[in-house]
């Protein structure tokens, strides 16, 4: 068993193959050798969502590890399991902490579920409804905004 | 929280946005720090249209650009929806268009020792390329879309032919039945889709019914022709070899005829049945006589006109004997010459006993048949007959034209293909018209022997034989 301290000083104690799902834990482990029963510090994790971060792992522990990453291949954001998209039904905080948490943690799997789920919010909405959904400021100039308007004027039938 | 990401996440997320060319176009207009990921240069362009198969433009357009017309589905010029891009102006035309914006304006002149050769540049180069791979995507599309239908349509059948479908015959397959169906290859082929249990249920709607309307039309058509061989028995089949009857005019009567058939079996036999019910056994008694009723009108009108003749001229009957196997060709230009065919609803079937005798067909020959005064038990309802005054006319004047024609044949079998002989062969047309000249010569300078009503052709024949080719052979060693 492997024990993990969140940043508030919460302390998990899992598996260890669910712990060797995040890279950067698996290569702290791999570090300090397995008889040291000191729990591994992960300062840039708050205890709820490592606890997320963990049903995630526990969910996913039987799973083959990932394909190596084919960097020219065009990523698609449609090939989401249920469980997945159920797990993922958070407010957008959570969502994005997890997606943080998942990239310092290094589970690739986790991050491209945060960032597919991010994808699939974006698609199909409007500039002004991807402004409105995740609070972006516009900070264009009028010009600028007149500017980018005729350019995208082809895909703003829909 | 979207715009304060790390760049690498930012770029993540951007990177599963890109499929989807207007989504990531809108993103990139949100505010300037998403901006710079989307940017027309960006790697995220470049992979994308590389993923999509076309090559890379050169450095003076931007990825971007191809992107966003291979993504944009109107026209610029005039609005109307189009696959067509011109990557040489870097613009989305429709065909028209296009043409309007490649015209080269009279004015200008072209001096060709002034261009340049544009081969060899890599914008050519790329256009030529961007046009290749447009042209090979589009037939792959079309060949997957081919193969889909193709699998669809496997599909359907096997999922039909696992249905609990009572067999009409052993020839008779699930793909022959659904093939007559008259929506199912539209099913298959209007939409390369899977068949998911919604489009299998949509289809069976459709197609259950007409299934057992295709069943039924088989089995009718399979009783039809059963019927049809016990209503043509001898002589009559050996005279008329159904169903090929010869003319047009004969396969609409006959279509006609199957129809009320049909009409008769559906209405009477199988109104209630399910589509996978198995067919009732069937008295065919009630439908072979109306099939005979309405089949054996012709060989009724012929056998009525041919006694009416052989009463009136009863030499015929010798003449009748001689030519009989000719009588198809006979009965068919019968038909051809019928102004209109009596319609079976209205016929009904004329008794063999009704027949006129020789005595009574002369009467009826002599006596306007349209008379109301004439019908008895005993005579013939020639009402119910096509007009008898017409075709008596008719079939008097073809049997005569029938008679002349068979005779001249007969003794100048091979008048029609002189021509081809070696000793004619130099003359060509010339000598054919002359032939036919002296064969019609002949028989105007001895019409006697071809009238029907004259018996000196059976008595004289040798001697009219001889007659003729001597006759024939004096006109083409003069005139030719």
């Amino acid at each position: 068993m492997v024990k993990i301290t969140s940043s508030d000083n919460q302390e998990f104690t899992i598996s260890k193959e669910i712990a060797n799902q995040s890279v950067l834990i698996k290569n702290m482990l791999e570090d300090v050798g397995e008889s040291d029963d000191q729990p591994i510090p992960l300062p840039n994790v708050s205890g709820a969502i490592l606890q997320k971060v963990i049903e995630y792992a526990t969910m996913h522990k039987d799973d083959p590890p990932p394909a190596p990453e084919d960097e020219t291949k065009l990523k698609t954001s449609e090939d989401i399991e249920e469980r997945d998209k159920e797990f993922m039904q958070l407010d957008q905080g959570t969502m994005f902490e997890i997606i943080l948490a998942a990239n310092y943690l290094d589970m690739k799997n986790l991050l491209d579920l945060g960032c597919k789920t991010v994808a699939n919010m974006i698609k199909g909405k409007s500039v002004e409804e991807v402004r409105k959904l995740f609070n972006i400021v516009n900070d264009f100039t009028p010009e600028e905004e007149e500017q980018i308007r005729k350019e995208n004027e082809w895909c703003e039938d829909r | 929280m979207l715009q304060t990401l790390p760049p690498e996440l930012l770029l993540l997320i951007v990177s599963f946005v890109s499929p989807d060319t207007a989504s990531l176009v809108r993103l990139g207009a949100t505010c300037r720090r998403v901006a710079a990921f989307v940017s027309a240069d960006s790697h995220v362009w470049r992979r994308l249209v590389s993923n999509l198969g076309f090559p890379l433009p050169p450095s003076l357009i931007t990825p971007k650009t191809v992107a966003v017309l291979l993504a944009t589905t109107h026209c610029d010029s005039c609005a109307k929806r189009t696959k067509d891009v011109s990557w040489r102006l870097l613009r989305k035309l429709c065909h028209k268009c296009l043409r309007v914006h490649t015209q080269i304006p009279p004015t200008l002149t072209r001096n060709p020792s002034q261009e340049q050769p544009l081969s060899d540049t890599p914008f050519n180069e790329w256009v030529y390329a961007m046009v290749l791979t447009v042209a090979l995507k589009e037939r792959e599309k079309s060949e997957s879309a081919a193969a889909t239908k193709a699998a669809k349509r496997a599909t359907l059948i096997t999922r039909f032919a696992a249905l609990p479908l009572s067999p009409v015959s052993p020839d008779l397959s699930i793909p022959s039945l659904l093939d007559q169906c008259p929506s199912f290859k539209h099913i298959w082929s209007s939409r390369p889709t899977n068949v998911s249990p919604r489009v299998f249920s949509n289809a069976s709607a459709i197609l259950l019914p007409q299934l057992l309307q295709v069943r039924i039309n088989a089995f009718a058509l399979d009783l039809f022709d059963t019927s049809c061989r016990q209503v043509f028995a001898e002589p009559f089949l050996a005279w008329m070899p159904i169903p090929r009857w010869y003319t047009n005019k004969y396969m609409l009567y006959l279509a006609q005829s199957k129809t009320v058939f049909e009409n008769f079996l559906v209405g009477e036999v199988f109104k209630d049945m399910a589509w996978n019910d198995p067919f009732p056994l069937v008295d065919l008694t009630p439908a072979i006589e109306k099939l005979e009723e309405n089949l054996t009108v012709p060989l009724r009108a012929f056998e009525f006109q041919k006694r009416a003749l052989v009463a009136k001229y009863p030499r015929m009957e010798r003449v009748m004997m001689h030519f009989e196997s000719n009588c198809i060709t006979l009965i068919r230009d019968l038909f051809t010459e019928f102004p209109v065919l009596p319609s079976p609803s209205t016929l009904t079937p004329l008794p063999t006993a009704a027949l006129p005798t020789p005595d009574t067909a002369n009467q009826s020959l002599q006596t306007p048949p349209s008379s109301p005064s004439r019908p008895t038990d005993e005579t013939l309802d020639l009402s119910q007959l096509p007009q008898p005054t017409t075709i008596k006319e008719k079939f008097e004047t073809l049997f005569s034209e029938y008679v002349i024609k068979l005779r001249l044949l007969r003794l100048f079998p091979s008048c029609q293909a002189c021509w081809l002989q070696p000793q004619l062969r130099n003359s060509g047309v010339r000598r054919l018209y002359v032939v036919q000249a002296g064969v019609i010569a002949w028989y105007l300078k001895f019409p006697r022997y071809f009238d029907f009503r004259d018996d000196i052709w059976h008595t004289n024949y040798k001697a009219i034989e001889r007659s003729a080719h001597r006759w024939i052979r004096d006109v083409v060693q003069t005139s030719v």
